[in-house]
């Protein structure tokens, strides 16, 4: 089919989200911008594998299997959970006796198993830290005494492209060590399929990384360069890695018991490769940048840039107009940059305003409106029932209530609501959309027009801006009829109140809803 | 577009007459139908200045008094070519679109030569729809005359083919194979109606109603008023929730009106939340039908067509604010030219304009159709997104989408080149409304350069060329993709309404 481009993109990200739930690796990822590598500060890289015998053997016995009993919430059904999914997947015992391996392993955990080297004793853990936006977790034995003896693998820096690296892992299942050897074979930012939202740095290699390896360590010379995390569909011989300077991030940043996570400039912004577009903004010889084409509200860039300013200079580095700056050998998107810093710190800037150059620092933070379009993990929906209208934020999980094809299935009203109008509207990026998901029929609402997936904008009276404002709205509300105001083609439902509030218990129990919400 | 699986011409080549006459000349049905072959060339809506290859349609269309030839728009739809034979053969005469009603799906062809007509005998049309017994569904396939039984169904309610337009449709269950071809329908040797389209046995035929009301009018066209339609988006009140809120005392009837669009027949008069409770005097019921002394319940739009036509003013009562309060509509026709995004372009050519190598066009669903049959969900989000929340809502100060439908790769544009389907906001900071508006702002560079001005929630806001190489560009572009034309503007501005009538969408 012709001019499928723009959808195209959506689908390889449908393809992971919706692999992202169930798979341990072998996930599809989404290439996005070609990218650079950068030579290991911490340890000259080598183009030797380790030599097999005593290391291998002191690196097997640090390489840890992991099973992990979990249950998600049901989006559908916000009050119930989905049955019992018994997954696993590989990890690596890192200084401080804890074990280092992927959030996608161990998302959503009831029940954590950890099985040491030729061991077969269970030994209950507990995740410490958990990174779903860079699909790392930090997990604690309850015994920590089990792992004395095991030797902690040291962390090593990023692999230089053609270098030998050898996976450790369990892959499809199995309860015996797998290692495979490959190359580097790009390095680069990609799509992180966990979250579904969020690019970093990655490895790609031609080793073998199937289910199962997934938090397994990547080896070279007995340090390990990265964590085995993805792999692309449709692609032969192409598995993904975490780089360690994103490991190191993810260590640094829950140092203090707190993993805060990636903060983000909270900027889009267009390269600058037409002369004519350098010329109007001023750029002299050889100046570089890209243009800073939108700034959501409260994100780390409001107040300090503005929409039209010319960036520069990012941490120093030049940016070329394409929006990339020099990083070692190879290039990297600026924005790699600021995913180097924690919460907190600044990141200096330089931008052309008007024909000035100014110098800017912004203090990163992180920017929890993004997260609405990321897959959700360790977390129950929030919902309200109220007469059997079921209402709920709006999110990627709800949009994906409509199946794997969401983007393909969903209400187009809806989907615009979640992934296009806060882009036309960035002050929505501040507001949490309510939908009313569904009715749990009944006579009380058995003529509501409209109870499927819509959008709501105000009730009785009330401008929604979180779940919470619903309730409000409901249980503040003394007159005759509740009215719920949808967000499209201004449609309507209304609600008796007085028979409403009488049949609500009733409902609640015919369905089985032991609480009406969860906030 | 044709609704549900229309059969293609394979098939209905493939397909075996059913009966065939004795004596074709002496027979009402072989000197009332004629075939006609229809060869046709769209518009590439993906490189707007190019034409689609020629095609053929075969399909049917019924002599009546005039002398005419009645068919279906669809089936003229971009003809550039027109023969019609008769008795099964070819014959040398080439019909003409005389008229065409794209809305009602309805066409009337003419033939200069009158010995054309001589041995045909025109169809009489039957004073009303039957709602029982065996029709006859015929057309000439192979020299021969097939005349298949066709049984009634129901009459519905609903959208045409093309447009916005809601009128009756008699729905029949055939024996034809593959119709949907304009293929005349009769009873007793009157034409009752005329099919528009066909899945699998299921053929939906206008009805004579309909046909009696278009020959009346369309022998003048140039006084041709056009079929109304209320042109306001409502929905069933049968919630008592709701009608009790609204002060409705009793069981729910009439219609919840939510949004009315600019230039339609309720604008000015019609206020959301109004309950529409009668039209022209009959009462509407809760899910918008009315009590037909003939055909019984049907679709309130079936007033409109049946009974007036646009400009009459009718009499309608409404419930606001808890008062029953009587009002009058002028009537009004689909109002094409008042949608932010169009059901279709018209039959003109469409408009776009290419400078630079960016690629200008109007946002229509002519357009999204190029995503294939499933283009609902397959279109940009972006775009359909736009289609679904605004398709309606046009004001005077927002009339038409402009896109920046694609960029041809060239050094002048370097940079741009992989976008597409963008939104246009402002061009050199005048608001772009129409190709038109392109190509007025880009006539007035802000200094040295052009400045376009992106929607929101465009991949990149902003594109600035270099005005003084503009020129040169557009045409090294032109000749390079091998474009005759650097623009075709629309042939006229779009219309005014005929009086200040604003929307409430």
């Amino acid at each position: 089919m012709k001019r499928s481009r723009t959808t195209r993109r959506w689908s390889t990200a449908v393809l992971a989200v919706g692999l992202a739930a169930g798979v341990l690796a072998g996930l599809a990822a989404a290439p996005i911008r070609p990218g650079p590598s950068k030579p290991s500060p911490e340890k000259p890289a080598t183009d030797r594998a380790p030599a097999p015998g005593a290391d291998e053997e002191s690196i097997r016995k640090s390489v840890v299997r992991l099973v992990n009993y979990a249950q998600r919430g049901d989006w559908l059904a916000p009050w119930e959970v989905t049955q019992v999914d018994q997954r696993s997947g590989s990890g690596f015992v890192v200084e401080g006796g804890t074990i280092l391996t992927n959030a996608h392993v161990v998302s959503d955990s009831r029940l954590l198993l950890v099985f040491l080297d030729r061991d077969p004793t269970p030994h209950p853990a507990a995740v410490v830290h958990v990174a779903h936006d860079c699909d790392l977790a930090m997990v604690r034995l309850q015994d920590p005494a089990v792992l004395k003896a095991v030797p902690a693998l040291p962390i090593g820096g990023l692999p230089r492209l053609r270098s030998v690296v050898e996976t450790f892992g369990y892959p499809a299942g199995g309860t015996q060590i797998s290692v495979t050897r490959g190359v580097v074979s790009r390095i680069d930012d990609q799509l992180y399929v966990h979250s579904g939202v969020d690019s970093h740095l990655t490895v790609q290699t031609d080793a073998a990384i199937n289910p199962g390896n997934s938090g397994g360590p990547v080896v070279q010379e007995g340090r390990v360069v990265g964590v085995a995390f993805q792999a692309a569909g449709g692609l032969e011989n192409v598995g993904y890695m975490i780089p360690t300077e994103v490991v190191r991030r993810f260590l640094r940043d829950s140092a203090d018991g707190r993993y805060d996570g990636y903060p983000d400039l909270g900027i889009r912004t267009a390269g600058m490769e037409n002369p004519a577009a350098r010329r109007k903004a001023g750029m002299i010889g050889s100046e570089s940048g890209v243009r800073v084409d939108a700034i959501d509200p409260g994100s780390s860039a409001d107040g300090v840039l503005q929409e039209g300013d010319i960036l520069i200079h990012v941490d120093g580095r030049p940016v070329a107009n394409d929006g990339t700056v020099e990083d070692g050998e190879l290039r990297i998107p600026f924005g790699l940059l600021a995913d180097r810093r924690q919460a907190g710190e600044p990141v200096p800037l330089r931008v052309l305003r008007g024909g000035k150059r100014l110098d800017l620092s912004v203090a990163l933070k992180v920017y929890p409106p993004y997260r609405r379009q990321a897959n959700v993990y360790d977390v129950l929906p929030r919902y309200y029932v109220y007469a059997g209208l079921v209402f709920v934020p709006l999110d990627l999980e709800v949009a994906k209530t409509y199946g794997d094809d969401w983007i393909a299935k969903g209400d187009r009203p809806l989907l615009d609501a979640l992934l296009h109008q806060p882009l036309r509207e960035p002050a929505l990026r501040l507001r949490e959309r309510v939908v009313l998901l569904r009715a749990l029929n009944h006579p009380v609402n058995g003529h509501v027009a409209w109870n499927r997936y819509q959008v709501v904008e105000r009730v009785n009276g009330r401008t929604i801006d979180r779940l919470e404002d619903v309730i409000a709205a409901v249980e503040s509300n003394d007159q005759e009829f509740h009215v719920i105001e949808l967000a499209h083609h201004r449609r309507l439902c209304v609600l008796d109140r007085r028979a409403a509030d009488a049949a609500n218990a009733g409902i609640l129990e015919t369905y089985g809803v032991a609480e009406d919400r969860r906030l | 577009m044709r609704r549900g699986v229309v059969t293609g011409l394979g098939l209905l080549i493939a397909a075996a007459p059913i009966a065939a006459a004795e004596s074709p000349r002496d027979e009402p049905y072989p000197r009332s139908v004629v075939a006609i072959t229809v060869t046709y060339q769209g518009w590439d809506e993906d490189r707007p200045w190019a034409r689609t290859r020629p095609a053929v349609r075969q399909a049917s269309a019924v002599f009546v008094e005039g002398p005419w030839l009645l068919t279906t728009a669809q089936v003229v739809a971009d003809a550039t070519f027109i023969q019609a034979d008769k008795f099964g053969r070819s014959s040398r005469a080439h019909p003409r679109v005389h008229f065409m009603d794209r809305e009602a799906d309805l066409a009337l062809l003419a033939v200069d030569d009158p010995a054309f007509f001589e041995d045909l005998r025109p169809a009489p049309l039957a004073a009303h729809t039957p709602l029982e017994g065996t029709l006859r569904s015929v057309r000439w396939r192979d020299q021969q005359l097939e005349s298949a039984a066709s049984r009634v169904k129901r009459m519905l309610v609903e959208a045409s083919s093309y447009g916005r337009l809601e009128h009756p449709f008699l729905w029949l269950q055939t024996d034809l194979d593959g119709g949907g071809w304009a293929e005349p329908v009769f009873l007793d040797g009157r034409l009752v109606g005329l099919t528009v389209s066909q899945n699998e046995q299921r053929a939906r035929v206008i009805p004579v109603e309909m046909l009696a009301r278009f020959l009346e009018r369309a022998r003048r066209p140039e006084s041709y008023p056009a079929f109304p339609i209320l042109g306001a988006m409502w929905q069933v009140n049968t919630d008592p929730s709701v009608t009790a809120w609204l002060g409705q005392r009793g069981n729910p009837r009439g219609i919840l009106i939510r949004q009315i669009p600019w230039g339609s027949s309720g604008c000015g008069v019609l206020k959301p939340w109004d309950i529409l409770l009668s039209i022209d005097g009959k009462a509407i019921d809760a899910e918008g039908f009315f009590t037909h002394p003939r055909y019984g319940q049907l679709r309130f739009p079936a007033i409109f067509v049946m009974d007036h036509v646009a400009g009459d003013v009718v009499p309608v009562q409404v419930l606001r604010q808890g008062q029953v309060t009587d009002l009058t509509l002028t009537l009004r026709a689909y109002p094409v030219e008042t949608d932010l995004v169009p059901a279709r372009g018209g039959p003109d050519p469409p408009p776009y304009l290419v400078a630079g190598g960016l690629v200008f066009i109007d946002l229509d669903v002519d357009y999204l159709r190029t995503w294939g049959r499933d283009w609902p969900s397959k279109a940009p989000l972006r775009l359909i997104g736009r289609y679904h929340l605004d398709q309606l809502a046009q004001t005077t100060g927002r009339r038409r989408i402009v896109l920046l439908k694609s960029v041809l790769p060239s050094g002048y544009a370097i940079g741009y080149e992989g976008l597409e389907d963008q939104p246009v906001e402002t061009i050199n900071g005048l608001p772009i409304d129409s190709i038109a508006d392109v190509d007025d702002a880009l006539r007035r560079p802000e200094g040295e350069f052009h400045t376009i001005v992106l929607s929101r929630d465009s991949v990149r806001r902003e594109i600035v060329l270099d005005a003084a190489g503009l020129e040169a560009a557009t045409a090294h572009i032109l000749e390079d993709y091998r474009i005759p034309a650097a623009k075709r503007l629309p042939a006229s501005p779009l219309p005014e309404p005929p009086v200040a009538c604003p929307g409430d969408f």
